[in-house]
């Protein structure tokens, strides 16, 4: 039934096809009388008897030269990425070796980079950097210790040397910075961002307290060219965790 | 009704067949052992077939030439991918007839169907009028039937061969096989040739 449907729905589209066979002349009574007579099967076993013995047309070619030429100019294009170079499956052979160096070379990279971020660590080469600004090599502090961090952050531009204190802390954090006045002069200091926190100046001395998270800056200027040190002392809960000699040059 | 020498012939084939196919895999585990040249004797072996198997499908021969040399770098490329289950002239001619269905799509894309009915060879000329008709019947067909008939009637391959070049089961090849001779009689019907 669903066969006969699909044969209705299809004629037309097979009445076309039939049309466009090239040299052919169809019209209502295209088919012969003996069309009539013979049965559907019949037709199909026709074809298919027509089918087996199609003419057997086969062409001999010679392309056996064009093609080797095209492998081999492929193949020696194919070049080696230098992880799957032989030196290295020689000296890493077993897989699992391989797999372990990988394994071992990311946890080296990976530690490094915490290390770098964490403790405020610096290239070798970062003292070297000339210009207009560069970082104070050697006189950052990095503290953190239960549910309190402390970071001092210093910069210098030109002769102006910039001292970033960040904390972020739920106890509060005192921070003494102690300097020479006739060495340095207090260019500006406050606090840029503020949670709990209070401030007072005296002379040589800054002292700031500071809890939750607070960004604290000071700025100096050199005024001579000998060689001063900046004392930050910082305590917490009334213990000094941290005391520092800063040499800014 | 297949005669009984024909059922003869076509086990006789099968058989040759069976023993080239033992032939076949030894060179290809000798090509993939580094021996490129043995990929030679592959080529020279198969690349007529390859080709008059191309030319059935899409009907033009110095495209059936590129295509086939494609076919050729693509199987080469791939043999790593080449299962020994399988036989290596199944596993080329799939590779073949996919590369020839590509391109009649890009055919038709450019030219649109209506030329390519247009498109007949110097052995159409030699054909008796009976099987001209047939012939243009075919290629009238849907590509997933014609494809089947260059196989099966074309290539005088088994069921069981044409299933796996195609990829499909033997059951399917013979269903749509089926239904292929239903559509030639349907488009027959309407001329000339019974």
């Amino acid at each position: 039934m669903l066969h006969k449907m699909n044969t209705e729905k299809n004629s037309d589209e097979m009445q076309k096809r039939a049309e466009n066979i090239s040299g052919l002349r169809i019209s209502d009574n295209a088919a012969s009388p003996s069309v009539n007579s013979m049965t559907d099967d019949q037709k199909l076993a026709e074809i298919e008897n027509d089918l087996n013995k199609l003419s057997q047309t086969s062409e001999r070619i010679d392309l056996a030269d064009k093609i080797m030429t095209k492998i081999e100019a492929r193949t020696n294009k194919q070049t080696v990425s230098w992880w799957d170079h032989p030196v290295w499956e020689q000296i890493f052979a077993p897989a699992q070796l391989r797999f372990a160096f990988v394994l071992f070379a990311g946890v080296i990279i990976g530690a490094s980079l915490v290390w770098f971020f964490n403790t405020g660590g610096t290239l070798p080469q970062q003292s070297m950097l000339s210009g207009t600004m560069s970082s104070v090599a050697g006189n950052e502090i990095s503290y953190a210790y239960q549910h309190a961090s402390y970071k001092l952050i210093p910069y210098r531009i030109d002769n102006l040397y910039y001292l970033n204190f960040l904390i972020n802390s739920t106890d509060e954090m005192e921070t003494e910075v102690t300097f020479l006045e006739s060495e340095y002069s207090l260019v500006s200091s406050g606090f840029l961002s503020k949670g709990n926190n209070n401030s007072a100046y005296y002379s040589g001395k800054v002292v700031f307290a500071a809890s939750e998270m607070s960004n604290f800056q000071l700025v100096f200027e050199k005024t001579t060219e000998n060689q001063a040190s900046v004392m930050v002392v910082v305590n917490r809960n009334k213990n000094q965790i941290i005391k520092k000699e800063l040499f800014l040059k | 009704m297949k005669t009984e020498n024909e059922t003869e012939i076509n086990q006789k084939l099968a058989k040759q067949r069976e023993t080239e196919a033992t032939e076949d895999l030894r060179l290809v585990s000798m090509v993939l052992d580094g021996q490129v040249n043995a990929f030679r004797h592959l080529v020279e072996k198969y690349q007529s077939p390859v080709y008059n198997l191309i030319v059935k499908i899409i009907h033009d021969k110095d495209e059936a030439k590129e295509i086939t040399q494609e076919v050729f770098v693509k199987a080469y490329e791939s043999l790593a991918s080449f299962r020994s289950d399988h036989k290596f002239f199944s596993w080329i001619y799939r590779i073949a007839v996919n590369a020839a269905l590509n391109q009649l799509k890009k055919q038709k894309k450019m030219v649109g169907l209506d030329t390519l009915k247009g498109v007949s060879d110097a052995a159409e000329e030699l054909m008796n009028e009976r099987e001209q008709l047939l012939q243009k019947a075919i290629k009238m067909l849907n590509e997933k039937y014609s494809v089947l008939i260059v196989l099966k009637y074309y290539e005088q391959m088994s069921y069981k061969e044409v299933a796996e070049t195609m990829a499909i089961t033997e059951k399917k090849v013979r269903s749509r096989l089926f239904e292929a001779r239903q559509q030639l009689k349907e488009m027959l019907e309407k001329t000339s040739y019974f």
